[in-house]
């Protein structure tokens, strides 16, 4: 089986000459954070997968949930073992549209808010999810970057009630990703 | 009678006290600590996962892996960690190695190198983190 990502990215950096543009990085950043009185807990991806399609807005964004560094590595053995069960489900995608991408000149500098509309998957649930974001232009480069909230219940991750206190009930979640034209 | 329960009480408490510091300050797993449950080509490691990724993460999901192969190109993180792509026979995959905290490989593309990390599955390219450069 080969993954899903590679063969967009494949298929994208090969199929159809006439829109060339196909913005991609294999080194986003994906922070998330949760804050209670209790304690903050937060954690940082730098190996996500972004492929943007400057013509049609097509978005795919996937990261592995073990590439998650926490600053204290019980937290990182409790969030794979007991909430995000990553020997099952080592994924998280986001698959969506970005709306009025024709609107934006990818060949001019400038900075621009989006909406993007899609579905993002976890620890085996999908959910529909529109999110803000902004893509910025300069040097040919796209800088994107959103936050949006996700609940952990929406995806099936319980949470013990006696722990229920240190962890958000929405946790923030920060993408920051700067991608390049892919030359084929 | 009371004395021994409340040395009891205290021991107990002082134990789980140290325990729980201990827990919660247990180090970070490095590759650098642990033996490879595999030694392998770059290209091998990749073919296996474009191949079958459920079977691949049953061998290597979270495990050890060290790996052969030649610096396609490096880079630094946003958090300042060192990253090692190795080549693979399929033009789009790598390897990617991302180091250890202050683990900085002296190494250029072009090198033979061999690698040793833990594997988190893959994306475009198989990824490795908490790498260490074996040679």
């Amino acid at each position: 089986m080969k993954k899903v990502l590679s063969i967009i990215v494949l298929f994208t950096a090969f199929a159809g000459s006439m829109n060339a543009q196909k913005f991609f990085t294999r080194s986003g950043h994906v922070h998330f954070f949760s804050d209670t009185k209790m304690e903050d807990i937060e954690a940082d991806n730098h190996k996500a997968s972004v492929v943007l399609d400057g013509a049609t807005g097509q978005v795919e964004i996937a990261l592995l949930i073990k590439a998650f560094e926490f600053e204290k590595a019980l937290m990182q053995e409790h969030f794979n073992e007991n909430y995000m069960e990553s020997d099952t489900y080592p994924k998280a995608t986001f698959k969506g549209k970005v709306e009025n991408m024709s609107a934006i000149d990818l060949k001019k500098d400038g900075t621009h808010n989006v909406k993007v509309i899609g579905e993002l998957t976890m620890h085996g649930v999908t959910n529909k999810v529109t999110i803000e974001a902004t893509i910025k232009v300069a040097g040919g480069k796209l800088t994107c970057t959103t936050k949006f909230y996700v609940v952990p219940e929406d995806y099936k991750i319980t949470i013990p009630n006696t722990v229920r206190d240190n962890i958000a009930s929405k946790i923030e979640v920060n993408v920051d990703a700067t991608l390049e034209e892919l030359k084929k | 009678m009371k004395k021994i329960v409340i040395t009891v009480l205290v021991i107990g408490l002082l134990g789980g006290l140290a325990t729980a510091f201990y827990m919660w300050n247990k180090p970070k797993r490095t590759a650098a600590d642990e033996a490879a449950v595999a030694t392998l080509s770059a290209d091998d490691l990749y073919m296996q996962y474009s191949e079958n990724e459920g079977q691949a993460n049953k061998a290597y999901l979270d495990k050890i892996v060290q790996v052969s192969g030649v610096v396609a190109s490096t880079d630094t993180d946003e958090a300042g960690l060192d990253v090692v792509y190795l080549e693979t026979s399929d033009i789009m995959g790598m390897v990617s190695c991302t180091f250890a905290k202050d683990n900085h490989p002296n190494v250029a593309v072009g090198n033979a190198v061999e690698v040793k990390g833990i594997c988190t599955g893959i994306l475009t390219d198989v990824v490795l983190t908490q790498s260490t450069l074996v040679h």
